[in-house]
């Protein structure tokens, strides 16, 4: 055998190892870059917990007088009951409010997390009337009572944020006008009004399930649809968007309740990417 | 007279193409096992960080600054701390958010501190205060003690509770940054720093991660991972992300 022969035979093993030392060490590289510095000098640290309160309308601080607890209470849980609420129990130690919430049937699902923060969310709004705080500052808890599905007792924490009070949504005061502004909205993103349920915890809130085509390829988001519904600023308190197939199966439940700051979100497999609905995310490849 | 290098017969020929055929199955095969391609349900991810050795976590803090962002439209950069259970599935994370057109699950917005929550089913969203870029903020998660199963997460303006989490499952604690949305690439510049990374044990308390791993994971964005470069952690269990 020729020398130029043998040495062609011996890089017959040439390509595939570099082929596969390429992907090994792009892999290497992707996985596990460790060769860094330590983290630099530590910059400025925030003194203490104070800041800019989340506000979702431009409109926020504005003070109204203050309601006595066990009547906004009852006014708050009035009109929620269609939503599950049974009852709303509020206190105060003087600086700050406690709200208690009682529910049917509770399960931590989107839909019952956002009545009971709508709840929490008019509740502290009529107890201190607003003003200029946030809800870190006048909230000392918030809860949840009800029963499961399975008959047991369930509790849990709505946790406190930082929302500012006193915001004003400039609802529309008749639920013919939402119902029609979600009729409009729905058509022109190709989804079709199964139902809308307006609720006046103070200003309105509303929940709409929409019908979504099967062959739909949405070249819109979540937020993009949320915002043609109820405006870029919310001009409601609160909403529940179900989207659901033409045979009444659920694909994604977001709902936001802007005066406590709470969002949840639900999804049906891949329904997060397919409506571009951002969330955190759980770590992935564990 | 062509030498016998240059004239290759057709078995040589096809031999050659057969062992460059071999070669790329062998790549591929790496980079399948390693979980590159793998594609996890939801929306697109890049998570560039580490993860703590220890599979029963009762926390994790961390002061976290946030020195840039850059999220593209319809896109959220994250840098927090979390824990997560993989068993039950159970997560908890506070930290900083910036979105760009969007909320981070509705309702967090661009600039505040977050804490996220999720149930098993649901992902639920609190946003704390407004937060400026290089500045640093303690965020936590942890058990409330050695026998509950609720953990509390905490940040700027926010704290909020997750119940669920396991006893003995495969609790970790994780310090990242993550990309998150339908944007067609990667946040750029975008660089976070995780200082004083601490565990915590309802027996021994807090002390500095020691022996933590890279955690990174995208799913084929263009320019990803987001964060190239996840620096080798000080003593402090802290270290870089950029």
């Amino acid at each position: 055998m020729s020398t130029d022969r043998k040495i062609f035979k011996r890089s017959y093993w040439i390509a595939p190892l570099l082929i596969a030392g390429l992907a090994l060490g792009g892999t290497a590289i992707a996985v596990a870059v460790d060769n860094g510095s330590p983290p630099e000098e530590l910059p400025a640290i925030a003194e203490g917990e104070s800041g800019t309160p989340a506000s979702y309308v431009p409109h926020a601080a504005v003070k109204a007088e203050p309601l006595d607890a066990v009547v906004a209470g009852s006014r708050v849980a009035e009109a929620l009951k269609a939503g599950g609420i049974n009852d709303v129990r509020v206190t105060s130690d003087g600086t700050r409010v406690s709200v208690a919430i009682e529910m049917d049937e509770f399960d931590d699902t989107v839909s019952q997390v956002w009545f009971a923060d709508l709840a929490y969310g008019a509740a502290v709004e009529l107890v201190t009337g607003g003003g200029s705080r946030s809800t870190f500052e006048t909230v000392k808890s918030a809860t949840v009572d009800g029963t499961s599905k399975d008959g047991s007792p369930t509790h849990i924490d709505l946790g406190v944020g930082a929302v500012a009070l006193g915001q004003r949504f400039n609802s529309p005061a008749d639920d013919d006008s939402i119902t029609t502004a979600m009729g409009q909205a729905a058509a022109k993103y190709n989804l079709k009004v199964s139902s809308v349920d307006v609720f006046r915890p103070l200003e309105a809130a509303v929940r709409v399930v929409l019908v979504v085509p099967e062959s739909l390829k949405p070249d819109w988001t979540i937020d993009e649809l949320r915002s043609a519904l109820v405006g870029q600023v919310p001009t409601v308190e609160g909403v529940l968007v179900e989207l659901v197939t033409e045979s009444g199966e659920p694909l994604l439940t977001s709902g936001v309740a802007y005066r406590s700051g709470g969002g949840g979100l639900w999804f049906a497999k891949g329904q997060d990417t397919r409506f571009g609905a951002v969330h955190g995310s759980l770590p992935a490849g564990e | 007279m062509a030498t016998n290098s240059a004239r290759l017969s057709g078995f040589d020929r096809g031999l050659s193409v057969a062992h460059l055929l071999v070669g790329f199955v062998m790549a591929l095969g790496l980079l399948l096992t390693t979980g590159v391609f793998a594609s996890p349900a939801g929306a697109e991810i890049s998570q560039d960080g580490r993860r703590t050795a220890w599979t029963a976590a009762d926390g994790s803090f961390v002061t976290v600054v946030g020195n840039g962002f850059s999220a593209r439209p319809n896109q959220c950069v994250i840098y927090s701390t979390l824990t997560y259970d993989s068993d039950a599935p159970r997560m908890i994370q506070s930290g900083l958010v910036r979105c760009n057109g969007i909320q981070l699950t509705g309702s967090c917005p661009d600039g505040q501190t977050f804490v996220e929550r999720y149930n098993g089913t649901s992902y639920f969203c609190r946003p704390g205060y407004g937060f400026n870029n290089g500045t640093a903020y303690d965020a936590t998660t942890y058990r409330q003690s050695s026998t509950s199963l609720t953990f509390t997460g905490h940040v700027s303006g926010t704290t909020w509770e997750q119940a669920g989490f396991g006893l003995t499952n495969n609790v970790r604690g994780y310090a990242w940054g993550e990309a998150t949305g339908t944007a067609a690439n990667c946040p750029a510049p975008s660089k976070g720093t995780f200082n004083q990374w601490k565990k915590y044990s309802t027996s021994a308390g807090w002390s500095y991660v020691t022996g933590s791993s890279v955690h990174q994971w995208d799913d084929g964005w263009a320019n990803a991972p987001c964060w190239a470069t996840v620096s080798a952690a000080a003593s402090d269990g802290g270290f870089n992300v950029d």
